[in-house]
């Protein structure tokens, strides 16, 4: 399917009274929690999965994917307002977008966020489109040996640049391969490390390690701190929230920037938005004429990061769908709900599972004008959830938990996996230990065993078939220089042992 | 107790070493390599290895590191979340006696009294308009079985 006919095919699918309301519904749901504190979007999907095993894939996924974006323009709102970035990604707004409100330009810098968001949101859509087929073409000659590399290439990356330190973040992922390995092997009826339990032959289940990292260690983290938050009053009235032609034109360049720069972080698996948000900022304030007003309420110190955050959406979704590797614990988490549904995300989903993919791509350009619509007029509104007091969001979402635990098979053995996943997400975390690692270890354990293992069958169990075939032996290649050269790099420039601080 | 970042560390690495170890010894029990390719011990054993490894890297990095009097206890604040947990602990295993409803009322009381310190009267009102809600949209509305416990909630 040509790409101008498969996205009109999928306008057909997205503009169904159905999907436009999944679609909403999604936008809506994620642009809630983005405002609410202690709630992110991984937790959010892995929460209502269950919720959705009933769904047909295209308005699953159509509402999940409203719920991941959607967030993301949410998380503006309380960094603008409290200082307190909703998500991760929204931090590098807070240092323009607090001050402005500061100076009496809430509605101006709520405005510039939603603009810019919606700006970059489509530009990372329409990057998406145009991306998505030739890589998925492109990915149709791998076989089981590209695959495995791809993988490894992948989780390098994600490792490279998941979190502060590539030991742990190694570490992490290992852990999940291995808890991907819990159950019946995959080519054998050989149970594996199951303790004699029964009910894990059929392996851990995902939503409940995916709802205890996320969701029930987020509930953990939130209760250290004990307080909420102090609110900016937001001014009512459209007028009062959009920004002035100045603003809008010293903004110009910040769009441009944010949406490149987005879409193009997003790609690298385990960049994520926040490293797209803060190397957007850096550029803007690198080739701003008036450096010195950055982190004194610039308005275009607003919209480049709130710009990549959204541009890294259309990003991310890339190798996702186009070759099943997920780049970050939200996409991860996205590959599931896929499988779950029997769609296989990777080269064949395009012509295998057209209408979900050309319905999603579709959707995603409804989803930013309903979030422009939404977060414009209605800002002052979603500011008040932020006078929820956290106490109550954190019953509700501990209520979430369990009932989605639970309801997965009924059985009391998922709640009491939830709670052992939900400590040991606090753990790591307060270690800092990354989470998206294990995640993607986890959902990706199994398909790189079995690529590797079918590799090696195909050679007779020659290892040498990993690096004889020329884009396997690239990305391996890759994917060793990655691990290997800050270690190198360590053990060339020795640096001086350094007290520990916390 | 002061526990740092460094000790937090050195006690993550050998219980991430421990655990490596116990997957090579136990995939050393399955087949490796087999007539049609690589046995269900393959994968486990390179990974387990890989962890091992690892685990001794961040041992060694951690106990080389200078310690300082300034370090900061990482865990200073921990208490009310590994209280919360403990608590949330007892109301699992409450959960099929005492059913869903009334452990959820337990924990938004302790949530709200203990850790956020609220009035008992707003936090009563929460304990049972939360439990009521949740069974309001997952068991009428969206049919989800939620354990019940002998108290039918």
């Amino acid at each position: 399917m040509h790409t101008l006919e498969g996205l009109l095919h999928g306008f057909a699918i997205a503009l169904t009274f159905e999907n436009a309301m999944w679609c909403f519904v999604g936008v809506f749901l994620g642009t809630i929690i983005g405002i609410l504190p202690g709630l992110g979007p991984a937790a959010t999907i892995a929460l209502l999965l269950p919720l959705t095993y009933d769904m047909a894939p295209a308005p699953g996924i159509i509402m999940l994917a409203g719920i991941y974006y959607g967030a993301k323009y949410g998380g503006s709102t309380t960094s603008i307002l409290l200082n307190m970035p909703g998500e991760a990604s929204s931090v590098a707004t807070c240092l323009d977008g607090y001050q402005m409100a500061l100076k009496g330009q809430a509605g101006q810098a709520l405005g510039i966020a939603a603009i810019a968001s919606f700006v970059a949101g489509t530009v990372g859509v329409i990057a998406l489109t145009l991306l998505a087929p030739p890589v998925a073409e492109f990915a149709l000659s791998f076989s089981s040996p590209e695959y495995f590399a791809l993988m490894c290439l992948g989780l390098s990356l994600v490792v490279l640049l998941g979190g502060s330190s590539m030991v742990k973040a190694l570490l992490a992922l290992l852990v999940g391969l291995w808890l991907s390995s819990i159950g019946a092997d995959i080519f054998s009826v050989q149970s594996r490390f199951t303790f004699g339990v029964a009910t894990l032959i059929d392996g851990l289940d995902f939503m409940v390690v995916a709802i205890g990292i996320f969701a029930l260690s987020e509930v953990l983290a939130t209760a250290e701190q004990g307080q909420d938050g102090r609110l900016i009053p937001v001014p009512r009235g459209l007028r009062n929230l959009l920004p002035t032609r100045e603003q809008l034109k010293a903004c110009r360049f910040a769009f441009v920037n944010g949406s490149v720069v987005g879409f193009i972080v997003g790609v690298l698996p385990g960049a994520g938005s926040s490293v797209a948000s803060f190397i957007s900022y850096g550029i803007e304030k690198a080739f701003s004429r008036r450096p010195e007003l950055f982190g004194h309420g610039a308005p275009e110190g607003v919209a480049a990061p709130e710009g990549a955050n959204n541009a890294d959406t259309g990003g991310a979704l890339v190798p996702l769908l186009t070759l099943g590797i997920p780049g970050g614990g939200t996409t991860a988490i996205l590959l599931s709900a896929l499988i779950i549904w029997g769609v296989r995300p990777g080269p064949m989903m395009l012509t295998d599972s057209p209408d979900v993919f050309w319905g999603l791509v579709a959707s995603m350009y409804l989803g930013n004008v309903m979030l422009l619509l939404l977060n414009l007029p209605l800002v002052p509104l979603f500011a008040q959830l932020l006078r929820v007091p956290v106490w109550l969001i954190l019953s509700i979402v501990l209520g979430i938990s369990i009932v989605g635990a639970f309801s997965i098979s009924q059985s009391m053995l998922d709640v009491w996996f939830l709670a052992g996943f939900g400590i040991l997400g606090y753990v790591m975390a307060k270690l800092r230990f990354p989470a998206a690692p294990l995640i993607l270890g986890f959902v990706l354990g199994d398909a790189m065993e079995r690529a590797l293992r079918q590799s090696l069958m195909m050679s007779q169990g020659d290892l040498g078939i990993l690096v004889s075939r020329p884009m396997s032996a690239v990305m391996l290649g890759c994917a060793a220089l990655i691990v290997l050269l800050p270690l190198l790099r360590r053990l060339s420039f020795p640096q001086p042992s350094k007290p520990v601080s916390g | 107790m002061r526990v740092s970042a460094n000790t937090s560390d050195i006690l993550a690495a050998v219980a991430l070493g421990a655990l490596g170890a116990y997957i090579v010894r136990t995939a050393i029990g399955w087949d490796w390599m087999t007539s049609s390719g690589p046995g269900p011990g393959f994968f486990p054993v390179l990974y387990g290895g890989a962890m091992i490894g690892l685990a001794l890297v961040l041992l060694l990095r951690a106990s080389m590191q200078v310690r300082s009097s300034e370090d900061e206890d990482i865990w200073r604040r921990s208490g009310r979340s590994f209280g919360l947990w403990l608590v949330f602990i007892a109301g699992v295993a409450l959960l099929p006696i005492v059913g869903y409803s009334v452990v959820m009322a337990v924990l938004t009381l302790f949530i709200a009294t203990v850790l956020y310190r609220r009035s008992f009267g707003r936090a009563l009102i929460a304990a049972i308009l939360v439990p009521a809600g949740f069974h309001l949209i997952f068991v009428t509305l969206l049919g989800v079985e939620l354990p019940l416990g002998y108290t039918g909630f």
